[in-house]
């Protein structure tokens, strides 16, 4: 028997490999007396998401596909990656917050996080099933155990439990679909999926019918799509606030890259038959998610629902299927990063080590207390809710517009209703910032930690730069439009 | 019929000697029953609790650690089988999944996972 | 043969499955599953899939099973707890898709694979559960995935020691 060592390229996994090497650094340091350098930790972190951001911008000019046909770092993968590695560079930053410092061991944490991206890119990357898996899997595992990172809390323990039971039961779906997919076809590369739905029609066999089925299942659960959303409340609200944004706006972006590969070179010749299915998840996962929101008081609770709401719309641009589709997707997909982690990491600036202020009520005032916290929250709820000129705006009218070019005009009207509908509660936290006195006795609030200041802004300003000059990016995510 | 008869033949074979052992004893041992017999033995005391108290999680973690190092040896076993043909190729891959795990390993041993605290 | 074969290791199976549900004491539980795990190493082997056979006893009948015993013993269930049972919604949907699935098995065992369609696959069927042939494939063509597995596995230590260790430093 001759076998055939497949092309090694390691420009490929370049940005996985820098933080794998960063995570194991990490873990070894978290064994020594350096476990609580925070600075040291902090360097190792932040210099191997450096690396790997320079890996990611660099692959954009030269795409690359490598391990007989498993990745491919094409400009979709840089996109999605860029989106992923911010979550993870914020998310890094934002963990230095007060109360979050008092009981995380840091080496630890760090490295769960970067491994937890590494799996996250590898799904932005990823060309077969497979790998899909094992990306898929690596983040989860890493987001169960960062979900339970307050062990003395058991709301925190209890997050980490339901994620874990639910994210394994879901797994179960996923890996039952590819397995039926490759009884179908032979194959788990996603683009000889592709030429075998191109002659055999996407219900050619039930087999690999089902296989679909079964894998959007998967996939339902993973980016929380009504009527597989039900973990996602329990799970944001007990997990460490800053791990709660990195895992609503990193496994969000990660998930829905590998899905719209699926989607547009495995299932693609035939998508229009899927099209109905995903059009009505779409509509229910905007309106439930909303709807529910509307009578949450617990901030971390709305922003779960929120949450769901966004996938929704980004499940709009997907329906849609067109030339816009891609380039709207990872638009949506970074604003919703900024947007999202920004608001998660301004209620983790404000939780002190005796204090968590995560119900509405309990933001009375914030906006003259801590005005520049205040300021940045109420741009994320205006981002998050769509008004111009912040960038999610634009990413609203991005993923509508797909909509509608692809004749979807009724969607695109459900989408902008429902998005009305959130206007409501994103301006009710607004409202209590700045137009509620606090009741009772005034609250401490605790001094901003610079690294979660850095953040903020840095948050802040991509979310309007991209809102005021969104024409340049969207130019650039045009071309990335084309798939390797 | 492949190459798991043999396995199925001694399968079948410990099978009969176990039940025919057993069947023998049962025939031809002495049976006196009385109601001290029946009694648990623990050194000749009177046992003062009930055996299966709750087992400490420290059985757990060593258990867990056990599985995920059954599932390395699992990947081994493929190697071997092919790793002439392979190469030196081959021989990298395999020494970057130890050096990992072997990192998994010390990550364990440093943090006292193996200890009996 | 290998008919009668397969009709005794299928009915061992069963027989595992149905004790692990029906037992009330749970060690009794997760032994006859072993039993049933012991019954489909059986049948894989007879399939030609040495590889997945062996897998089979050593990762579940073997540590699988022993982290299933910790557990009960952990855990220290006696007997299972009988709640009271009522009729609920859950209940109605739980036995129509039960049902559901019935039908299908048995609709599928009259019919035949036909009713599945085709089944496609890169190699035959006598060789694609041999060793050599899987660790051909999983050491070139998914080299990459195998090698992420080990981050995977040592995310998975991780996390156990995370958890179940009472003082970490």
């Amino acid at each position: 028997m001759s076998l055939t060592i497949p092309t090694v390229n390691l420009a490929a996994i370049g940005p996985e490999l820098a933080l794998t090497v960063g995570a194991l650094i990490l873990l070894l340091l978290s064994l020594g007396r350096y476990r609580r350098s925070t600075g040291l930790l902090l360097a190792v972190a932040l210099g191997s998401l450096a690396v790997a951001f320079a890996l990611v911008i660099a692959a954009w000019k030269a795409p690359v596909e490598a391990f007989a046909g498993s990745v491919a770092l094409d400009r979709f993968a840089v996109g999605f990656s860029l989106a992923i590695l911010s979550a993870a560079t914020l998310t890094v930053l934002l963990s230095l917050n007060e109360l979050e410092r008092s009981y995380l061991l840091l080496a630890d944490y760090y490295g769960l996080v970067l491994f937890a991206t590494v799996g996250m890119l590898f799904l932005a990357s990823a060309t077969s099933l497979v790998m899909v898996f094992v990306g898929l899997e690596t983040l989860s595992i890493s987001l169960y155990v960062l979900a339970g990172q307050r062990r003395t809390q058991a709301s925190s323990l209890e997050a980490a439990l339901k994620y874990f039971l639910l994210g394994a039961f879901a797994t179960g779906f996923f890996l039952y679909g590819v397995a039926l997919i490759y009884g179908a076809t032979g194959t788990l590369q996603l683009r000889e999926i592709g030429t075998y739905v191109g002659t055999h029609g996407i219900f050619g066999s039930p087999l690999f019918a089902f296989g679909v089925l079964l894998l959007l299942i998967g996939f339902g659960f993973k980016i929380a799509v009504v009527p597989f959303h039900m973990w996602t409340p329990d799970v944001y609200q007990g997990a460490p606030t800053p791990v709660s944004g990195f895992m609503a706006a990193g496994s969000k972006a990660a998930a829905f890259a590998a899905l719209v590969r699926i989607v547009f070179v495995a299932v693609g010749p035939t998508v229009v038959n899927w099209t109905a299915l995903l059009w009505v998840l779409a509509v229910l996962t905007m309106f439930v998610g909303n709807v529910l929101a509307v009578v949450q008081d617990n901030v971390k609770r709305m922003l779960a629902y929120s949450s769901i709401a966004h996938a929704g719309y980004i499940l709009v641009a997907i329906v849609a299927a067109n030339d816009l589709t891609n380039s709207s997707v990872i638009f949506y997909v970074l604003t919703y990063t900024f947007m999202n982690v920004g608001a998660f990491g301004v209620l983790s600036a404000l939780a002190s080590r005796d204090k968590e202020a995560l119900d509405v009520h309990e933001l009375s005032g914030v906006g003259y207390q801590k005005p520049l916290l205040g300021l940045a929250m109420a741009i994320f709820m205006f981002s998050l809710a769509g008004v111009p000129p912040t960038a999610g705006f634009m990413a609203k009218f991005y993923v509508f517009s797909a909509a509608v070019k692809a004749g979807y005009i009724w969607l695109a009207i459900l989408g902008v209703v429902a998005a009305m509908i959130s206007v409501y509660y994103y301006l009710r936290v607004v409202v209590y910032l700045y137009m509620r006195e606090p009741d009772g006795e005034t609250t401490a609030w605790p001094r901003l930690v610079p690294a979660v200041g850095v953040a903020l802004g840095v948050a802040v300003l991509a979310i309007l730069g991209m809102g005021v000059w969104p024409g340049s990016v969207m130019g650039m995510l045009r071309q990335a439009a084309a798939l390797l | 019929m492949n190459d798991f008869t043999p396995v199925l033949l001694m399968f079948l074979f410990v099978a009969f000697l176990v039940l025919f052992m057993l069947g023998l004893s049962l025939l031809l041992g002495p049976k006196k029953k009385s109601a001290v017999k029946g009694e648990p033995f623990e050194t000749g005391m009177v046992p003062f609790e009930l055996p299966g108290d709750r087992f400490s999680i420290r059985f757990y973690v060593i258990a867990l650690l056990f599985i995920v190092f059954d599932v390395e040896l699992v990947f081994l076993f493929p190697w071997a089988a092919v790793f002439r043909q392979l190469g030196w190729f081959g021989f990298a891959e395999m020494l970057v999944f130890i050096v990992i795990l072997a990192l998994g390993l010390i990550y364990a041993w440093k943090k006292g996972a193996l200890e009996w605290e | 043969m290998t008919a009668f074969l397969f009709y005794v290791f299928a009915a061992l199976a069963v027989a595992g499955g149905l004790t692990l549900i029906l037992h009330r004491n749970p060690v009794y539980s997760a032994l006859s599953l072993i039993v049933t795990m012991f019954s489909l190493a059986a049948l894989f082997a007879m399939l030609d899939a040495q590889f997945l056979a062996i897998i089979q006893v050593l990762v579940y009948a073997g540590a699988v099973m022993v982290l299933f015993l910790f557990v009960i013993m952990l855990i220290n269930v006696r007997l299972e707890q009988r709640l009271p049972q009522r009729f609920t919604a859950q209940t109605a949907v739980a036995v129509a898709l039960g049902i559901i699935l019935l039908v299908e098995v048995i609709q599928i065992g009259l019919t035949g694979s036909k009713m599945l369609g085709p089944v496609a696959t890169e190699l035959s069927a006598k060789e694609v559960g041999r060793v050599q042939t899987l660790a051909g494939l999983l050491f070139t063509k998914y080299v990459l995935p195998f090698e992420v597995a080990t981050i995977l596995l040592l995310v998975a230590i991780v996390g156990g020691i995370y958890f179940a260790k009472r003082k970490l430093r």
